[in-house]
């Protein structure tokens, strides 16, 4: 039998698991995760071809809701999908088991006979790591009442880093913002984008030198990098966001290559670069931050 | 609406929503890393831009990246108020052992 054949037949495992309810597709579970969502964050799995490989894993565990399947239990293998560091959490979770889940449903807005159908998938395993993100605690209370409700025992494993502020060790995501606004004495305000301000550095301003000489800072837009300019960033960003995250933070602050460039070598992207200047008169890259005003390209914000 | 665009929806609106992914540094040379935000807002400031940059950091960099991007946006802006970063949103990660045999 050749190879696409013996591809072409479906585990027998498949169809009985996934019984005779369709699963919903990656529009409509999106949708309907986050459809009370009053976070920054989109809550569940982010990517359809992720979404297309866990709907197929029998080992994703799936509930029932108005007769369709809707995935809410994943493996931790599938954990990019959601963002996760699939490797450090795994670590992190070592001493419980090596049975790693994530919650990929937002079990605060299932009902009681949905709720009930989650407990039941924790129980063939009846042991697992489960991780999951919090906002309000409104996950953590919850998936605390039902598991109490079924006998279930749970104990929380604290996800801490002690180079954190006092009060602030607990892992988590905080958004900030902040505001910058022209004063009146310029006359009207107008809404700007980055490129009319790449524009105005272009036909009015040179480049930024530190006093010493030994640093130079330039502006460029993302669609106008060379190649090389593009790979010399990227190999910062692979070494420091690894530092940034924590070695106990479950999530990956850290795109893929591809997405990395996807949000920095756009037109709606401003980059300001740091050069070091070497003896031998060449530039060296040190620092970099980039700035986007197409709110839209962030794909895990809502 | 996005949540960004939520936030800001009470700000006037000559106001652009800026987004930024990271402030990146080799590390070896971490006393440079203002100058880029810096010099991006002195531009901007010059420019006439009005906006709103919004940011994430884990709890671990939120210790010292608001007060960087703080800082440089003041120092570098003549024509533009800039008010503090705040935090306009917040997501906690949990981990949980269940049904094992130390629960």
């Amino acid at each position: 039998m050749s190879e696409k054949k013996e591809a072409d037949i479906v585990p027998i495992e498949t169809v009985e698991y996934r019984s005779e309810w369709p699963t919903v597709d990656f529009n409509t579970y999106e949708t309907i995760c986050n459809h009370d969502n009053d976070s920054s964050r989109r809550r569940g799995i982010l990517s359809e071809d992720s979404y297309k490989d866990i709907i197929l894993d029998p080992n994703t565990g799936f509930i029932n809701i108005g007769n369709t399947l809707i995935p809410a239990l994943i493996d931790m293998r599938h954990g990019l999908a959601m963002g996760y560091d699939t490797d450090r959490c795994k670590r992190l979770a070592s001493e419980l088991t090596s049975n790693v889940k994530i919650l990929s449903f937002p079990v605060n807005e299932l009902d009681d006979d949905e709720k009930t159908q989650l407990v039941e998938l924790f129980k063939p395993n009846n042991e697992c790591a489960l991780f999951f993100s919090d906002h309000n605690s409104d996950e953590s209370s919850v998936i605390g009442d039902i598991l109490d409700k079924a006998g279930i025992g749970h104990l929380e494993k604290s996800l801490v880093d002690p180079r954190a502020a006092k009060g602030d060790s607990q892992a988590a995501l905080f958004l900030y913002s902040c505001c910058a606004e022209q004063g009146l004495e310029r006359g009207e305000r107008s809404k700007l984008t980055l490129r009319d301000v790449q524009d105005y550095y272009d036909n009015k301003l040179e480049p930024s030198y530190t006093p010493d000489g030994k640093a130079v800072t330039t502006l460029n837009m993302g669609d106008r990098i060379s190649d090389q300019e593009a790979e010399e960033m990227w190999g910062i960003y692979d070494t420091m966001f690894n530092f940034l995250s924590g070695e106990d933070h479950p999530i990956s602050m850290q795109d893929s290559k591809e997405d990395f460039f996807k949000l920095l070598r756009t037109e709606n992207t401003m980059i300001a670069a740091t050069y070091k200047r070497l003896e031998n008169g060449n530039n060296e890259l040190t620092c970099f931050t980039y700035f986007i005003d197409n709110i839209d390209i962030l794909h895990w914000l809502l | 609406m996005a949540f960004i665009n939520k936030n800001s929806h009470n700000n006037p609106d000559y106001v652009t929503d800026i987004f930024t992914p990271g402030l990146v540094s080799n590390g070896s040379d971490r006393s440079y890393a203002p100058l880029s935000i810096g010099f991006f807002a002195k531009v901007a400031d010059e420019a006439g831009l009005s906006t709103n940059v919004t940011y994430e950091n884990t709890n671990l960099s939120k210790r010292y990246v608001p007060r960087i991007v703080d800082h440089a946006m003041k120092a570098a802006c003549k024509y533009t108020t800039v008010k503090p970063s705040e935090v306009i949103d917040e997501v906690s990660y949990r981990l949980w052992s269940i049904g094992g045999e130390d629960v």
